[in-house]
């Protein structure tokens, strides 16, 4: 025991006294759920224009990882430079740790940069924060485009046509089924899928009524979003998400099924094309994307319309009070959100940028530019997804599960959104 | 006599048969976690447990592609620290209360059992504060010692159950013999307890190895992660390619099970040695 | 071993010893000295913090104020605390008398009609124990999948169809989950039992070896009884799991859907980290700490129960 003790005591010696070596370089240290190949690119092009910076990266999984990793570095004031959020609510949480963008960015890219932000962004970069503070406390990186996904190969072999009417929709699913296939696969297990589906058809029902209804300037009662949650309840009892919707995930299970030609549809976004730039192995569908294009959700009953384009911010990042201490981490951030850093993510067709005059360059299929030149149209008229207080997604998400199951009545279920909204407006 | 299939009786080897059976429906995860990391990308969400052909592509691309040693190293001194350090603060600890008697054990012990019932998510939160204050983030002491807190009490009644039961002569010939009680701890009580020490000690090890919510948050530089937290890193980069995930999974699952494999007997000899009396 | 370990001078005799009981507690107090400034630096004092945060309110300006028990009225009057109280006691209802009644039957099965294999069983059961929860979320999710899962994929040949997946249905998703940590845990409670019942006097097991009904009902009315310590400390071992319970929810449900399968792990750690409110967070875990002291003394003062202890039991 004696011989253990001694051990023992050697061992934290050493390790109490090691610490990771700091180079003399300057170094900014970044934290994300942001893809790790792609960001590895970024980092590295941001690397070769600035030598003398070095960017230190670490990846998370959204959740639990992430949040739980942002919070408690928060609590123990040890957040990183540089580190990833969406707007609203997840930038509202860490708000009094972050530092004010206006002034680095107008000295940086001229007075008129935020113009140069699509409309969407540039609302909800703002969102939540206290009536008067026009401070931008997240810069955004990467915009995105809700859209529902088809396998166009899968289409043509089934003599399915894109879906004009919700009719159409469902016929379409029946005919998917009855050839083998997953319908359309929803990971109703994931709150994020659900609300974007819901986003979907309540912004058809009435455009922008959803954002109101979390300001708390319309109910959630009306009659449009009433519909709309019927709307959802008929995706899944007419056969048009796959059976156990609910315990299922978007990721890996069935983005990887969709990938691989087993699922006809899946309400996904415009970052799905940077599937055919992951490492190979690739499947026929998503090498250059072929096997893949998308609509919009088509006209529901009594409606003649399909859903106008939902989206707005991807991914941006902030820059912390300790960021704010080290030049170098505006540096990349400027670089990430709007320069060389954000052409690599590009040109994996990660995603489509925030602001105006970036394309992806090298390897890209005609197919692949028409699709982008598509969202990019899309993109400007885009409707808010975002939520602008956590509370209320939350409950959203619990709704839409409570609904989707057959468990509460689309009215019970807004009810209690509603009642979750009043209480996060008035604290 | 009746006749004997593979040195079986009859009614033993329907027992047999038996329990195979809900080995084998018990082993359907484990065997699917293999079978998946061996799956390549088109086949991997594939509704069997079994698909043909086999790869080891999954296995090649993560080896290559990752600093796995870097990563079971860091593992390997955290946990074989917190062990040595647990089985340390704990034996002396009961050893105080039960051999050297204390008033208000039960309060001791109602508080240590309390504890350990605290679930993690509560306490993460003052833990990063403590660490950060103490410069211990990104440092194996930052998680050494969490884990030592919290996993001293479960020794300490594993520990001092078993001491209470050991004859209470052999205390009292090395007190007349002379021995400080320093010296009765060393030769006569650990000795005594070595099947709870190693039992004390393969636990440990296997909940130390397998805890990631505290790792995530210390070990925060990709250069200082433990082995488990290694999957919810990589997820994304093979977000494609679930396969590679599993074979990752798979890399992580099997050296804490061939260590099980190796020091199962020692294991159950200090559960049958009465660690936990029956 | 040399005596400049210990402040005690050598040669002393238990006489010598016994009226100095100043210098004794304070040697004493040096065995205990580790163990406890672990604890109260690394337990305690997040305890402390943990309370303290159950008693403010952070405004939306950051700033904290006391608003004494105002967190624990809402906290109580939160439809969603009830639900999970109803999952917890589920949850420890059915998995810890499942987990004692397979784990002890294979235990029975291996103790007592196994020879070579004995060594193969006993680890083989006990795997899933050892394994990491990453891969039991996964992996369960894609048996529980209908349509394409695995479960489904063989149930067909038995003509039934699955039209639902256990984990999405606000009616099963506790249960679902309940069924993967009886199939992780078993193997625990198998091998406590088994070295209950190669703890027992070799006269009972002989005369449990009787074949036929009466050596059933001799095991069940000799043989249960004599495993009372074991079972007792499974009991708590369980409670302290069930309180515990966090991974395997959040990974396969994250609680849902609609909550029905939250527990408090998920709870806590959706109001904390999902909700950004660390005061409902924390005066979540003082509950459950409450609930744990609790539980805790009613098993000392009813049961006797106690990890190991022998001495309680008989």
């Amino acid at each position: 025991m004696k011989r253990t003790i001694a051990l023992a005591t050697i061992l934290l010696t050493s390790v109490a006294g090691f610490a990771p070596l700091k180079a003399d370089q300057k170094e900014v240290t970044v934290w994300s759920w942001f893809v790790q190949s792609t960001m590895q690119n970024s980092i590295k092009a941001f690397e070769k224009a600035h030598p003398d910076i070095k960017v230190k990266y670490t990846y998370y999984n959204y959740s639990p990882e992430y949040i739980t990793a942002l919070k408690a570095a928060s609590a123990s004031d040890s957040l990183p430079d540089v580190i990833g959020l969406q707007p609203g609510s997840l930038t509202q949480q860490y708000r009094p740790q972050l530092e004010a963008l206006n002034g680095p960015a107008a000295k940086d890219w001229g007075d008129g940069w935020q113009d140069k932000m699509f409309p969407v962004n540039r609302k909800q970069i703002l969102m939540g924060n206290p009536p008067g503070d026009q401070n931008i406390y997240i810069l955004p990186q990467e915009s995105q485009d809700l859209v529902i996904w088809y396998n166009t190969k899968i289409f043509e072999k089934l003599g399915i046509t894109v879906p004009k009417t919700y009719g159409d929709l469902v016929a379409a699913a029946k005919t998917l089924t009855k050839g083998g296939i997953i319908p359309m696969f929803q990971g109703a297990a994931d709150g994020w899928q659900n609300e974007n589906v819901y986003l979907m058809l309540a912004n058809q029902r009435a455009a922008g009524l959803v954002d109101k209804a979390q300001k708390g300037e319309a109910p959630w009662s009306s009659p449009e979003l009433l519909q709309a949650m019927k709307d959802w309840r008929a995706l899944f009892t007419d056969g048009v998400f796959q059976q156990g919707a609910l315990g299922a995930h978007a990721y890996p299970t069935g983005a990887q099924l969709f990938s691989q030609g087993r699922v006809g549809m899946m309400a996904l976004g415009s970052w799905w094309m940077q599937e055919s730039k992951f490492p190979p192995p690739r499947s026929q569908y998503v090498q250059n994307m072929d096997g893949f294009d998308f609509f919009y959700m088509p006209a529901l009953n009594g409606s003649d319309h399909a859903s106008p384009p939902v989206g707005g911010v991807d991914i941006g990042y902030g820059l912390t009070k300790n960021g704010g201490r080290n030049p170098s981490a505006w540096t990349f951030l400027a670089s990430l959100t709007n320069g060389e850093g954000l052409q690599e993510a590009l040109n994996d067709l990660n995603d489509l940028p925030a602001f105006v005059g970036h394309e992806p360059k090298g390897d890209v299929s005609p197919h692949v530019k028409a699709m982008y030149d598509r969202f990019m149209a899309d993109l400007p008229k885009a409707e808010n997804q975002r939520f602008a207080i956590p509370a209320i997604a939350d409950a959203l998400d619990s709704a839409l599960a409570a609904v989707a199951s057959g468990s509460q009545q689309p009215e019970d279920a807004l009810k209690a959104v509603q009642d979750a909204t009043d209480k996060a407006l008035k604290s | 006599m009746t006749t004997r299939i593979a040195g079986l009786e009859p009614a033993n080897l329907t027992v047999h048969l038996g329990l195979g059976l809900v080995l084998l429906l018990w082993m359907v995860p484990e065997a699917y976690m293999v079978s998946i990391a061996m799956r390549a990308p088109e086949t991997v969400f594939d509704p069997t447990l079994f698909t043909w052909p086999l790869t080891f592509d999954n296995f090649v691309t993560v080896i290559k592609d990752n600093p796995l040693p870097s990563f079971f190293l860091n593992s390997l001194i955290v946990t074989v620290a917190t062990v040595i350090l647990v089985l340390a603060v704990s034996s002396l600890f009961a050893f105080a209360v039960a051999v050297l008697r204390l008033p208000g054990t039960t309060v001791l012990y109602a508080v240590l059992l309390t504890t350990l019932m605290v679930p993690m998510a509560s306490l993460v939160l003052p833990l990063a504060i403590l660490l950060k204050t103490f410069g211990w983030v990104n440092r194996y002491v930052g998680l050494i010692f969490p884990y030592v807190a919290l996993g001293a009490p479960f020794a300490v009644v594993i520990l001092k159950a078993f001491m209470e039961d050991a004859p209470k002569e052999l205390f009292e010939a090395a007190r007349v013999d002379g021995c400080t009680p320093w010296q009765t701890f060393i030769h006569v009580t650990l000795p005594l307890v070595r099947p709870a020490l190693v039992f004390v000690a393969i636990w440990q090890f296997i909940v130390t190895w397998n805890e990631f919510f505290l790792a995530l948050i210390v070990m925060t530089e990709n250069e200082m992660k433990t082995v488990t937290i290694v999957p919810m890193q990589y997820s994304g980069l093979y977000m494609a390619n679930p396969g590679a995930l599993f074979a990752i999974l798979t890399i992580i699952a099997l050296p804490l099970i061939g260590l099980y494999v190796l020091v199962q007997r020692a294991f159950v000899r200090g559960l049958l040695a009465g660690a936990v009396k029956g | 071993m040399s005596q400049t370990l210990t402040a005690s001078p050598a040669g002393r005799t238990l006489a010598e010893i016994r009226p100095h009981r100043g210098r004794r507690q304070g040697t004493v107090y040096l065995f205990l000295l580790p163990a406890t400034a672990f604890f109260i630096g690394f337990v305690a004092y997040p305890i402390l913090w943990v309370f303290d945060e159950s008693l403010m309110r952070a405004g939306s300006d950051g700033v904290r104020h006391f608003v004494g028990l105002g967190n624990y009225l809402a906290t109580l009057q939160d439809p969603i605390f009830w639900l999970v109280l109803r999952n917890m006691a589920l949850w420890g209802l059915i998995t810890i008398p499942v987990q004692m009644l397979i784990g002890g039957l294979i235990a029975w099965f291996i103790e007592r009609h196994t020879q070579q294999w004995r060594g193969f069983f006993r680890t083989m059961f006990f795997l899933p124990v050892v394994t990491s929860v990453s891969v039991v979320s996964l992996v369960w999710a894609q048996i529980y999948a209908p349509y394409y899962g695995i479960a489904q994929n063989y149930l067909q040949v038995l003509g039934i169809t699955m039209t639902d997946s256990a984990l999405g249905n606000p009616a099963t998703s506790i249960y679902a989950l309940i069924v993967v940590n009886i199939w992780q845990w078993t193997g625990f409670s198998m091998l406590m039992y088994v070295a209950g019942i190669a703890n027992l006097p070799s006269e009972v097991l002989d005369a449990a070896r009787i074949d036929g009904a009466r050596g059933m009902r001799l095991a069940g009315s000799v043989v249960v009884p004599m495993l009372a310590p074991v079972t007792k400390s499974l009991l708590l071992l369980g409670i302290i799991g069930t309180l515990q319970t966090f991974p395997i929810v959040q990974l396969m449900t994250g609680g849902g859907p609609s909550h029905s399968s939250e527990v408090f792990g998920t709870d806590i750690f959706r109001q904390s980290f999902v909700l950004g409110d660390t005061n409902t967070g924390a005066t979540l875990s003082v509950i459950v700490l409450a609930l744990a002291f609790g539980l805790t003394l009613a098993q000392i003062v009813f049961l006797g129960a106690r990890l190991g202890g022998r001495r309680a039991a008989r």
